[in-house]
């Protein structure tokens, strides 16, 4: 492995680094997943960006109507945010599973998108949060919903030279709740064979105005169970409803099979877990 | 702890060990940290295939590459096969590959990088020949031969050797078949293991140096001085002591590191470049490309009668040694006694077959032959227990070894502190209540394990401010074995235990040592120091008595010093005027463990077929089952272990700890997935120790029934615990949701789909 690193301090300063070079560098922010790629061979770069740098996108901001958290927050940046977590609590439970405390001092929420893995535990968090990235290139910004930037593996919307900036939560008050579970072999330093994200909202009556399951490594890419979404919508979560929703997310999903667990495990599996996650989710909010 | 043992002013104290600062201030060096002037590094190009002809190899375009100095093939240096038992290693590939990772050629360069860069040019050409994968298949009389030429291969004469097998190792006794005809019932399964690693968190490495053409020292994590020393001499055809072997420091090792690791590499580069190499692996080569642990067949059939009592016990453990035998035929050979178990069997077969297959060579990992037998014979236990409306506990009651007994190996059992390990394993979990709650139980398991044979060597010499130098031929592990070793020999010698020096770690200074392995390293090292201060406090007391003007036996010694009445003579006055007069005082001894009677007859080709001191335990364990993920958490973790005495209570507890926390990665997480001979998750990403999230904190009673053989009783304590937590956690699991795993790990897969 063998790469030039050159540090932006800017955006603007990466896109003016980044027309000098010759085609084939990345961005890199933490390099807890690009590193390892590199290392093994699977990606290949001559030069680096690092956007370790850019402390002007290492906050978090917080509005009325949403908190802002940008690209280079780390993992410990966002579990340890108080406001934040408080009403997103499936976003800290997604942090707080990143790998060990090492990889969540140094892997960043940008990245964790950019990276587009199909088991990201963040990625699949704020999918269910239905966040907006807020993107920029060297010929300006612009806003794609979450669920519009990923296609497969590795694989994003993004456009060559594009970088995430932002991430933008919509806050819906006390009404609304998240869940984040995972599953894996261990209870630490673990990617996920199968996660579920939950998001509900219940109007005053309880029923449920929206719902949003996010699921993880279960596809090519973080997926909504959009179907079982459906079903929940404008219902009362009982029991019953929700092992439909769970049996119909299941159905959603098309898992393969890898050395981490089998396609028919994951299948299994998700199931229960969205069941456990919508159960958990309305019972916060009925409490 | 067992009641008010005699006091000592060094020996069963908890005292901070001798290597503790540098280790925790990380002035401590490690082999990966050593380096020499003008040293290059090595890296190593691996067969991809499982079994293949190489048709050509062609390192020309490799050899022009910037920054490399030396490239290495079996074609350029004429270097002798190896191996423990078997002489089936090569070091680099001749003609032909038999397992993915072989080595096929070393590259010696600038940098890695650079040497990276040139493995990649190296052009060889392979014609695939058939393989064979698994050691059941490989026995079979039409499997195709691992070493076709196997008959032409130099091996040990206790090998009982037939095509693919590479070893068989029968205890036989009594009549099994009337046994299961007079039997109440007869239960009959099969088990199986999977492959793990090691663990070490320092990867093999060395550093070697030629300071001629036939004279070389390697600096490297090998826990066996005397053994590397030879087979390097071996393979180079050399004088044993023209290759110097050195061990800077070793980052943990659970006998993964027992054979040749890089220093054959390491030595032949360091040879064509004529300059110092290091090869150092990388994790993915550790986790695809070492020597792991065999994973294992095990069938199993055992008669009882009404009572649950065993009548008779017949079962085969087949390991798979891979491609090369390594430590295979030793290990399906121990693995027999692990097979009976610490019980009363009256009537018994059991076979201990090694089998070549083209997987990667497998070798040693601590308590080579323990998990695998045990998970199956302790699990097989349990289900019998079920069956019969027993309680696990006291069908083991029933049939545990107990003082006087005769074992399946023939041999009288003395200080059995079994039934005492497993009272107290039971009520510390809270047996009675085995299944607290819905989807929780508890499980326990019990074994034995021996403190391994071979001699070990002490120099002592007393220096002149009083203190004292050990020089022995073992490497500290990270265990505390020498600390423990010292404390022994401070006690004897009446002083503290950093007035003991210790070196060690040096083929070319240190007296002969069969090495740090086999739970034998303190045991052995202590015995052997203690007889060498016994020698030594006699001259010193002989050469006191003189300058005193006192008889010997009016000699009192205390606080460093010999006196009669008011006058004394101290330790570092004794030492300054024999220094001057004679050449100081020194002294120095031998030791190896007596050796055990056992009953001849009834054991063919074993390599262990005596049982010295041996140490019991038993582990049980409480833990919840997630029914709906299949995932286990473990609530609470017991390990009782008779370790005969504890010399450092701390360092001992730290050894029960972690042998249950790396025995609690094989049972639930670790494996080398294999297909076709290809690791699947050669990665710290995918394979998977445990973390501290995932073991409780391990709770440890300590059994004392002293050993007759050990220094103050102890007996080797090193390996057992890792041996237990398989068939423990199986046992729990099974108590806990109903599910029983025959085969490791126990994964939520397995538990919620099989
Ligand atoms: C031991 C270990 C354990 C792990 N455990 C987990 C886990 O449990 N759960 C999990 O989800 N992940 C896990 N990971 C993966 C990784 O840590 C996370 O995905 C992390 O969030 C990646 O962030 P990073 O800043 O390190 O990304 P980098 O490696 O720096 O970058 C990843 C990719 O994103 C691109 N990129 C980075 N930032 C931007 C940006 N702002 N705009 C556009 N592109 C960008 C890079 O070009 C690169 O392609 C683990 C990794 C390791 C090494």
């Amino acid at each position: 492995m063998k790469f030039n690193l050159h540090s932006a301090s800017s955006p603007d300063h990466a896109f003016q680094i980044a027309a000098g070079l010759k085609e084939g560098w990345r961005y890199i922010a933490g390099g807890t997943d690009l590193v390892i790629q590199l290392r093994r061979g699977v990606r290949e770069a001559a030069d680096l960006i690092d956007l370790s740098r850019i402390s002007a996108l290492r906050t978090i901001e917080t509005s009325e109507t949403s908190f802002r958290i940008g690209a280079l927050c780390t993992h410990k940046d966002l579990e340890g945010h108080a406001a934040l977590v408080r009403e997103f609590p499936a976003l800290q439970a997604a942090a707080r599973v990143v790998g060990g405390h090492q990889i969540r001092n140094v892997g960043t929420v940008g990245g964790n998108l950019a990276n587009a893995s199909p088991a990201a535990d963040v990625a699949v968090a704020l999918l269910a949060l239905d966040a907006k990235v807020h993107v920029r290139g060297p010929s300006g910004t612009r806003e794609i919903a979450i669920d519009d930037l990923f296609v497969s593996s590795g694989k994003t919307t993004l456009q060559p030279a594009e970088m995430i900036e932002r991430i933008e939560v919509t806050r819906h008050g006390d009404r609304s709740r998240s869940v984040f579970l995972k599953v894996g072999r261990r209870k630490a330093m673990e990617i996920s064979v199968v996660s579920a994200a939950v998001s509900l909202k219940f109007d005053a009556g309880g029923v449920c105005e929206s719902a949003r399951i996010a699921l993880g490594a279960v596809g090519p890419r973080p997926l909504r169970a959009k179907a079982a979404e459906k079903l929940l919508q404008g219902e009362v979560v009982d029991a019953a409803l929700v092992a439909d929703a769970a049996a119909l997310a299941r159905d959603e999903c098309t898992p393969r099979s890898d050395p981490r667990a089998s396609a028919a495990y994951r299948t299994a599996v998700v199931e229960g877990l969205v069941k456990r996650a919508i159960t958990q989710c309305a019972a916060a909010l009925s409490r | 702890m067992n009641a008010s043992p005699p006091m000592y002013d060094v020996v069963g104290k908890r005292l901070n060990r001798l290597d503790g600062a540098g280790k925790v201030t990380g002035a401590a060096v490690y082999a990966s940290d050593f380096s020499l002037p003008g040293m290059l590094h090595g890296r190593i190009l691996r067969s991809p295939h499982p079994h293949a002809k190489i048709m050509r190899l062609d390192a020309t375009a490799a050899r022009k590459l910037p920054g490399v100095r030396a490239i290495v093939t079996g074609a350029s240096q004429k270097l002798n096969r190896f191996g423990n038992f078997i002489k089936d290693f090569e070091v680099f590939a001749t003609d032909r590959v038999y397992h993915i990772g072989q080595a096929i050629a070393g590259v010696a360069a600038d940098s890695e990088y650079a040497a990276e860069q040139a493995l990649k040019a190296i052009e060889v050409e392979y014609e695939p020949l058939p393989a064979v994968f698994d050691a059941i298949d490989a026995l079979a009389q039409d499997a195709a031969l691992v070493h076709p030429e196997w008959q032409n291969l130099k091996a040990a004469p206790i090998i009982n050797r037939d095509g693919n097998r590479c070893g068989r190792t029968v205890i036989k006794f009594g009549d099994v078949e009337q046994g299961f005809r007079d039997s109440y019932r007869v239960y009959e399964h099969v088990f199986r293991t999977s492959p793990v690693h090691a663990g070490y968190t320092e990867p093999r490495v060395a550093v070697a140096q030629w300071s001629g053409p036939d004279q070389a020292t390697v600096w490297c994590n090998a826990p066996l001085l005397f053994d590397t020393q030879s087979a390097l001499a071996e393979i180079f055809g050399l004088p044993a002591s023209h290759i110097r072997v050195v061990v800077p420091g070793i980052g943990g090792g659970f006998g993964g590191k027992l054979r040749l690791g890089m220093e054959h590499y390491a030595m032949a580069l360091a040879r064509a470049a004529k300059r110092p190499v290091r090869v150092m692996s990388t994790s993915e080569e550790e986790l695809t490309a070492a020597l792991f642990r065999q994973p294992a067949t095990i069938e199993l059939k055992t008669g009882v009668d009404r009572e649950g009592r065993i009548v008779a016990k017949k079962g085969r453990i087949v390991v798979d040694s891979g491609a090369c035998s390594g430590s295979g035929p030793l290990v399906a050979s121990t693995a027999t006694m692990i097979l009976a178990g610490p019980y009363r069997i009256p009537n018994a077969e059991i076979e201990g077959v090694a089998v070549y297959t083209n997987n990667h060579p497998n070798g040693s990992v601590r308590a080579p032959s323990g998990p695998m037998p045990n998970f199956a014979t302790e699990s097989q236990m349990d289900m019998i227990a079920e069956d019969l409306g027993l309680d696990p506990l006291e069908i083991r009651m029933r049939n545990i070894l107990r003082e006087g007994d005769i074992a399946v190996n023939g041999q009288k059992m003395t200080s059995v502190g079994l039934a005492e390990c497993l009272e107290k394993a039971a009520a510390c979990i809270d047996w009675s209540q085995r299944k607290p709650e819905q989807s929780r139980g508890k499980g326990l398991a019990c074994g034995w394990w021996m403190t391994s044979r071979g001699s070990s060597g002490a120099y002592l010499k007393l220096m002149q401010d009083g203190t004292l130098t050990m020089m022995v031929g073992v490497v500290e592990m990270g265990t505390g074995a020498l600390t423990g070793a010292a404390q022994v020999v401070a006690e004897e010698m009446g002083m503290q235990l950093f007035d003991i020096n210790v070196v060690s770690a040096d083929s070319l200074t240190t007296p002969y040592d069969f090495g740090s392995q086999g739970s034998r390293t303190m045991f052995a090292v202590a015995n052997a120091s203690r007889e060498a201060a016994r020698d030594l406090l006699t001259k010193m007391r002989t050469r006191a008595a003189k300058a005193l003007g006192a008889d010997e036996g009016a000699l009192e010694m205390r606080e460093k010093a010999f006196w009669n009445g008011e006058k004394k003579i101290t330790f570092a006055e004794l030492a300054a005027q024999a220094n001057a007069a004679v050449g100081g005082l020194i002294a120095e001894a031998t030791y190896i463990a007596p050796a055990v009677e056992h009953g001849a007859a009834r054991v063919q080709n074993h390599f262990s077929p005596s049982w010295p001191s041996p140490s019991f335990h038993v582990h049980a364990t409480d833990v919840s089952v997630d029914e709906v993920l299949g995932e286990v958490t473990i609530n609470r973790y017991v390990v009782a272990q008779d370790v005969g005495y504890a010399i450092n209570p701390t360092y001992l507890e730290g050894q029960l700890e972690g042998g249950a926390v790396q025995g609690v990665g094989q049972a639930l997480f670790e494996e080398i997935i294999m297909v076709n001979g290809q690791v699947q998750n050669g990665n710290l990403t995918d394979y998977k120790m445990p973390t501290s999230m995932d073991v409780p904190p391990i709770e440890v009673i300590l059994v004392t029934h002293p050993s007759v053989a050990g220094p103050y009783g102890a007996k080797g304590v090193g390996e057992p615990p890792s041996i237990q937590p398989p068939a423990a956690v199986a046992n729990a699991v099974a108590a806990a949701c109903g599910k029983r795993i025959m085969q490791l790990p126990i994964t939520a897969e397995k538990i919620l789909m099989d």
